[in-house]
């Protein structure tokens, strides 16, 4: 088959549905023309099995696979393939392996199911799996995204991940220094920056997680700033949050520690314990990031939001942190969620002579042992669901006598501790240049074993690996 | 940088392939859609949203897209600088400028627009609405905007129109150290460990979130959906306040100045009336008078800006309830003064109105000062409501302010001032009164003879029986001289017979009798005085010739004789 003609399938397959998608979506199932699109889609899915024996429709990042060939999109083609990849992204959907024989009842369960909003509050992905399982559909499965770091198109997609890195912490710094000089500060390129963070994450949330190893590229406090609004986002989306809410969560947490402001940087980079004072002082800038939030101007109303989760993010489930609390009030989910993500990032910087930073597992076990005293523990959990126990940038030794660095989580929600690594270096200890990417879920074939186990994670110091090399 | 942030489009020319003979037909019909869509936002931008116009365009555009969808699936367009193109041919293109439409998206960095089938019935309306506030200034950024409102079947794609500067960035190499030899001590002791034990499936069913875990973070995010953020911000500026840094409280009433009025306008009453109430109960706790002052000033603009609280309780379903309208009004200074007044006569719900009346009064008795500066105020309106006020409050201090306003050049402003100093006694506004009986326009001098009726003096009735004497007096309006005569007669009582059987039964120059009106007006004045002269005056009239006052004679006269006691007939010509 010519290219043109993989093209002419690929992009078949895709329209018919989205059209079935649409026809759902707008007619009582029992009307003609849900009947017709139905048939229609399942004719281009016979024909795919015809020429191929399978059908798997991925989504990774800014492009859509039909059978591992990426679907070339031209403008005829973007209206509606944009349109069903935002619903597939809504549901966490990154692939869809069908079977030969699918019933109209499984389409028409898939299609309504994609066809619905999600529910807040769930793993959007998890929620849809359920819904499949209790319609008793066994040929549609679907998964997660998965990074797909093979070849260019991770290159590309870690390039937009930097891109949008950059302008994010240049967004901050420009927020922050307005501040300082008491002049008025306008939200849009800050609003601008949370935009692409929350597109970026949802796109590609591995190549986003990446850039936290670009940390300390700036001033520490911007490099945070972003991070954790990275992270915010992520997990936002992560639990299922609408882009409204994940914009409002970025936002907030990019701010959320825009009172340092005002505490004298000989104080934030002290290199000694604070005193009494000192730390009196830092621990009041919440207080000022609340009353500081009001100076930025451009928002229809004031982001109340960012104000709560910037003014209580310290202050622990039990109110037992900073701010002293007088009238009664409880921690909100987005400042307990950054609180979370501040402290995975604080514990994984160096910004300090007096504290070495974490490796990002060893981060990740001081929070899960933290659960219950200052964090609220399931959003800890959820947390660490989606960081994997070796989050993205860890540096690995593998059972195989490999080295390799993690970029990104496994797309199986159960392979919590197997992600995705690439190999730097073999068992003797070679660096290899860009090494391949291995699914540690990869079973052996003959045994059903895995092929590779981390065997523990490592200091990259150590071997004067740069991680960001592969992740950023 | 130019790399979209939504699907990557191959924008090669030819992408779309030849435009064909079809092509250009359809083009034709993507052109007129799209001069439908800019007829519809300009007629958004022109008129208030439900005018009919606004309507008819939409229904252009409705009907412009579904012929469309018979065309094309659906309609994906590029955006040029200046132009929207469709598979290369432009179906929109203009110099490029303010009013642009396509420049419009070009600026904020929009780059493809695609609508897909459906939109017409209902996003394609919100779509404009959006396009039609960014070009009227009300919304900033379009791209955002767009963004958050997350259109299911109106997708864009866009790039940031800014520099993305990476080259600070570090740089990273994934080849970085290819073939060099890493130290393998560390990898041999994990070779000669041996198997990993299985670790990992305990670690998922350790950490995996449990259906309660879910259940638990739905209902968290419920919660902070529904979190009244306005009202716990307060809750957080409040105890901002509570710190004893004299500083600190003078940002947190800064913000809450700002905050306050917004808060009416929602309206969230509870929230406004909290601060209201804590501040003040905070400040007096304090017992600083630094901080006394600083909340006075904070309720002292709150005041002024009560317009808010009023039109957003009057427009409100519910309203506020009655606790927060008492701590709003009740925190009131003397700021609100002229803003109450102007929005009186506007509030529709008569319970509110009358709230709003009582915490007025209450605030005029305690700052009279305040309502007699509002008689002197630019707009007429607002003088005369004051003045309809200090008259309903019989306010003394009011006088000086009441005078004033009676030379006034507007009508509305004299009349009311007049009205009001008939209410309250002054030799000052006595004159002004008399004086005014003399004005120019007929409201003010009925006014002025109702007043001078009630101030009952001598000045008062010598002026309206100069007044009735006078040559122009008959010129007047029936109304006005019934007016006058009754005024006249409630000050002379009987001593008026003689003036007003001249005015029946006398003659003018030349011997002409008085106008018909005017003669009529004085036999229904007679039937007040009711007395045997003025029945005797009226018989004199029984043969007047003139209809109108024959039967006012009449009827008069009817009156005396035989039913004294009833109302006399002074409403008019009708019998």
């Amino acid at each position: 088959m010519t290219s043109a003609q993989e093209q002419g399938v690929s992009t078949g397959v895709l329209t018919a549905m989205y059209n079935a998608l649409k026809s759902i979506q707008l007619y009582p199932i029992e009307n003609e023309i849900v009947g017709r699109s139905l048939a229609d889609l399942q004719q281009q899915v016979d024909r795919v099995f015809e020429r191929e024996g399978g059908l798997a429709v991925w989504v990774a990042g800014n492009y859509m696979f039909v059978n591992d060939v990426q679907v070339r999109l031209d403008l005829a083609d973007y209206a509606v393939l944009s349109a069903l990849r935002a619903a597939l992204r809504a549901h966490g959907i990154g692939r869809i392996q069908f079977e030969a024989q699918v019933r109209r009842d499984e389409w028409v369960a898939f299609l309504t199911g994609l066809a619905e909003t999600p529910r807040p509050g769930a793993e959007p992905l998890d929620a849809f799996r359920r819904r499949l399982q209790e319609a008793g559909v066994q040929r549609i499965v679907v998964g997660a995204p998965t990074a797909l770091f093979t070849g260019e198109e991770s290159v590309e997609s870690v390039e937009a991940a930097r891109r949008t890195y950059a302008y994010s912490v240049k967004a901050a710094r420009d927020v922050m220094n307005g501040l300082v000089l008491g002049k008025a500060i306008g939200a849009r390129r800050a609003e601008r920056a949370v935009l692409r963070v929350v597109d970026q994450v949802m796109q590609d949330r591995a190549s986003m997680l990446g850039m936290l190893t670009l940390r300390d590229y700036d001033d520490h406090s911007l490099s945070h700033a972003v991070n954790v609004a990275i992270l915010s986002v992520a997990l936002g989306e992560h639990l299922g949050f609408g882009r409204k809410h994940l914009f409002e969560l970025g936002f907030a947490a990019l701010f959320h520690d825009i009172g340092k402001v005002l505490i004298p940087t000989t104080v934030l980079n002290k290199q000694s314990w604070l005193n009494e004072e000192e730390w009196r002082m830092v621990s009041q800038h919440p207080d000022f990031g609340l009353l500081m939030l009001f100076d930025i101007e451009g928002f229809e109303e004031p982001p109340y939001r960012a104000m709560l989760a910037t003014y209580e993010h310290h202050m622990k489930t039990d109110l037992t942190g900073y701010p002293r609390v007088i009238r009664r009030r409880r921690q909100g989910l987005f400042a307990r969620i950054i609180a979370i993500t501040e402290s995975y990032d604080t514990a994984i910087s160096r910004h300090n002579k007096q504290y070495k930073a974490a490796p990002p597992d060893e981060a990740i076990r001081q929070l899960r042992e933290s659960e219950g005293s200052s964090y609220d523990p399931i959003v800890v959990r959820a947390f660490v669901n989606m960081m994997g126990i070796y989050p993205v940038s860890t540096l690995v030794i593998l059972d195989t006598g490999e080295l390799g660095v993690v970029v990104a989580p496994n797309p199986n929600s159960e392979a919590i501790g197997r992600p995705l690594v690439r190999i730097v270096a073999g068992p003797d200890g070679k660096r290899i240049g860009d090494g391949p990417i291995r699914d540690l879920a990869e079973t052996d074939p003959d045994s059903g074993q895995p092929i590779r186990t981390i065997a523990r994670s490592t200091d990259p110091d150590r071997y004067g690996i740069n991680v960001s090399d592969y992740v950023a | 940088m130019d790399d979209p942030q939504d699907l990557t489009l191959s924008t090669d020319p030819g992408s779309g392939g030849p435009v064909d003979a079809v092509d250009v037909e359809t083009a034709e019909k993507i052109e007129e859609f799209v001069s439908a869509l800019l007829k519809e936002l300009k007629a958004r931008q022109s008129y208030v949203p439900g005018n009919p116009l606004i309507e008819r365009f939409h229904h252009a555009v409705r009907e412009q897209a579904l012929e469309l969808w018979d065309l094309i699936p659906h309609l994906t367009l590029r955006i040029d600088e200046g132009r929207l193109l469709w598979k290369d041919h432009p179906v929109y293109d203009r110099p490029v400028g303010h009013g642009n439409f396509a420049f419009m998206f070009f600026r904020d960095g929009l780059r493809t627009l695609a609508i897909l089938p459906g939109c017409e019935s209902g996003e394609l309306r919100e779509f404009l609405e959006i396009l039609a506030r960014v070009r009227q200034g009300r919304a900033a950024d379009l791209l955002a905007t767009l963004w958050h409102r997350d259109f299911s079947l109106i997708r864009m794609e866009y790039v940031d129109v800014s520099e993305d500067d990476v080259s600070d960035l570090p740089v990273t190499d994934r080849r970085a150290g290819e073939g060099e030899q890493l130290p393998t001590g560390e990898l041999e002791q994990v070779m000669e460990a041996g198997p990993v034990p299985p670790r990992y499936e305990k670690a998922f069913n350790e950490l995996r979130l449990t259906e309660a875990d879910r259940q638990y973070l739905q209902r968290e995010m419920e919660l902070e959906l529904d979190r009244p953020l306005a009202h716990d911000v307060t809750l957080a500026l409040l105890d901002q306040f509570e710190m004893r840094d004299q500083e600190r409280r003078r940002q947190v009433v800064d913000i809450l100045r700002e905050l306050l009025p917004r808060l009416l306008r929602e309206p969230d009453f509870t929230t406004a009336s909290l601060i209201v109430n804590e501040l003040q109960l905070l400040a007096n706790k304090t017992g600083e008078r630094d901080t006394q002052e600083l909340v006075a000033s904070l309720l002292r603009d709150m005041s002024e800006g009560m317009a808010e609280l009023v039109s957003a309780a009057d427009a409100s379903e519910h309203g506020p309830e009655d606790a927060e309208v008492e701590a709003l009004l009740g925190a009131l200074q003397a700021e609100a003064i002229p803003t109450l007044v102007r929005a009186l006569p506007a509030i529709s719900d008569p319970a509110l109105r009358t709230r709003v009346e009582e915490a007025l009064d209450r605030l005029i008795l305690r700052f009279p000062l305040h309502v007699t500066r509002l008689l002197g105020a630019e707009d007429p309106m607002l003088s005369a409501e004051a003045a309809g006020i200090v008259s309903r409050l019989g306010l003394p201090d009011a006088v000086e302010g009441l005078v004033e306003a009676a030379r006034r050049p507007e009508a509305i402003a004299r009349r009311a001032a007049i009205e009001a100093l008939g209410n309250i006694e002054s030799d000052e506004g006595d004159l002004t009164v008399v004086a005014a009986l003399e004005d120019s326009d007929p409201a003010v001098r009925v006014a002025a003879v109702t007043a001078a009726t009630r101030r009952d003096g001598p000045e008062a009735e010598e002026a309206i029986r100069r007044a009735i004497s006078a040559r122009g007096f008959e010129m007047r309006d029936a109304g006005e001289q019934m007016v006058f005569l009754k005024g006249f007669v409630a000050l002379s009582g009987d001593d008026a017979v003689e003036t007003l059987s001249e005015l029946l039964n006398g003659r003018r120059w030349w011997f002409v009798r008085h106008a018909p009106s005017l003669r009529a007006s004085a036999a229904r004045a007679l039937a007040i005085v009711g007395t045997p002269e003025a029945a005797e005056a009226l018989r004199e009239a029984q043969d007047d010739r003139t209809a109108a006052v024959a039967d006012a004679v009449r009827l008069s006269l009817r009156h005396i004789e035989h039913d004294p006691d009833s109302e006399p007939p002074i409403e008019g010509d009708e019998e």
